[in-house]
């Protein structure tokens, strides 16, 4: 009964392939690989080493704004600055460090990102 | 397929690629429509499912065949694509109907021509829950063993063993009453 029952799906299943009605399909697909080898090489290297020029110039200014900072009075115009050069300091270290922990998993782990955004403009094309 | 495709493609011939492309896409379009049926959606989750598996080639260890770890890209990428559209997989709309035997359900598609007969079977399929559809085309269509479909799909090989028992009733209960419909009703 078993037997039969398997035997019957298996020749039901096999009426059931769908061709891929796009003839076009191996092309685009290719094409698109070749958009992301072309993006990989060319553009994503780019990208990287502009963004980490932003970084430096980013901490570059952080550091200088944080020395000013620590040259000024503790209090000016009545308003005391100890809590706010804290703040300063806090919120720029820990902006750094997701800025620099996104740019290195971008630089050594690929950029899937990249992948989905390349797929939706060729489809969009 | 070929190791050496998969082998030239690691050393730089982009266009071996094709050649993969041209035996699993059908397949994995299959695979694709089980989960969300919508053929123009099944198309691009295998786009996509190809572009990944370009790109991560040389992370597969060849532990499994290639299709097994191929297919298994492409059904993550349907049930992603699945949330993103957020639809629901299709309730079964089945009327009840008497319980058929194999040996009914046989000799009623044996009497069909063979278009009539994949028109059945598909629009079965696609009125089938996206796992009862996957599992039968997993099981008997690409003939994967339930250790495969457990590699492929993430799924306990229990789970799996209760899903197939299900989807071939519920199949059985579906391609039922799709023949009691007329041809202009199907169609």
């Amino acid at each position: 009964m078993k037997r039969t029952e398997d035997e019957l799906f298996k020749d039901l299943l096999s009426n059931s392939t769908m061709k891929v009605p796009n003839h076009d399909f191996e092309d685009q697909v290719m094409m698109q690989i070749k958009q992301v080898d072309v993006h990989q090489k060319l553009v994503v290297p780019r990208e990287i080493k502009w963004s980490w020029i932003g970084m430096g110039l980013v901490i570059a200014l952080g550091i200088t704004i944080s020395v000013l900072f620590a040259q000024l009075p503790t209090v000016l115009f009545d308003i005391p600055l100890d809590g706010l050069k804290t703040v300063f300091d806090f919120s720029f270290i820990t902006f750094v460090l997701m800025q620099l922990d996104s740019l290195i998993r971008y630089t050594f782990r690929g950029d899937t990102y990249q992948l989905k955004n390349t797929l939706h403009e060729s489809r969009a094309d | 397929m070929a190791d050496s495709d998969i082998q030239k493609v690691l050393d730089g011939d982009t266009d071996a690629f094709r050649f993969i492309i041209r035996e699993h896409k059908d397949n994995a379009c299959s695979l694709a429509l089980s989960v969300l049926k919508d053929d123009d959606l099944a198309q691009d989750v295998v786009q996509v499912a190809f572009i990944k598996a370009y790109r991560k080639l040389d992370s597969f260890k060849k532990e499994s065949s290639f299709s097994t770890w191929f297919y298994r890209i492409v059904i993550n990428e349907a049930f992603n694509m699945l949330k993103a559209e957020k639809k629901k997989p299709d309730a079964l709309d089945v009327a009840t109907s008497d319980e058929i035997s194999v040996e009914e359900l046989h000799n009623e598609f044996a009497n069909l021509e063979q278009m009539d007969r994949q028109h059945y079977i598909n629009a079965a399929l696609l009125r089938l829950p996206a796992n009862y559809s996957l599992v039968l085309r997993l099981f008997y269509l690409n003939e994967f063993s339930l250790e495969e479909i457990t590699q492929i799909t993430g799924w306990t090989n229990s789970n799996a063993r209760v899903l197939l028992h299900r989807a071939r009733s519920e199949m059985k209960a579906v391609l039922n009453s799709l023949l009691h419909l007329t041809k202009d009703d199907l169609y």
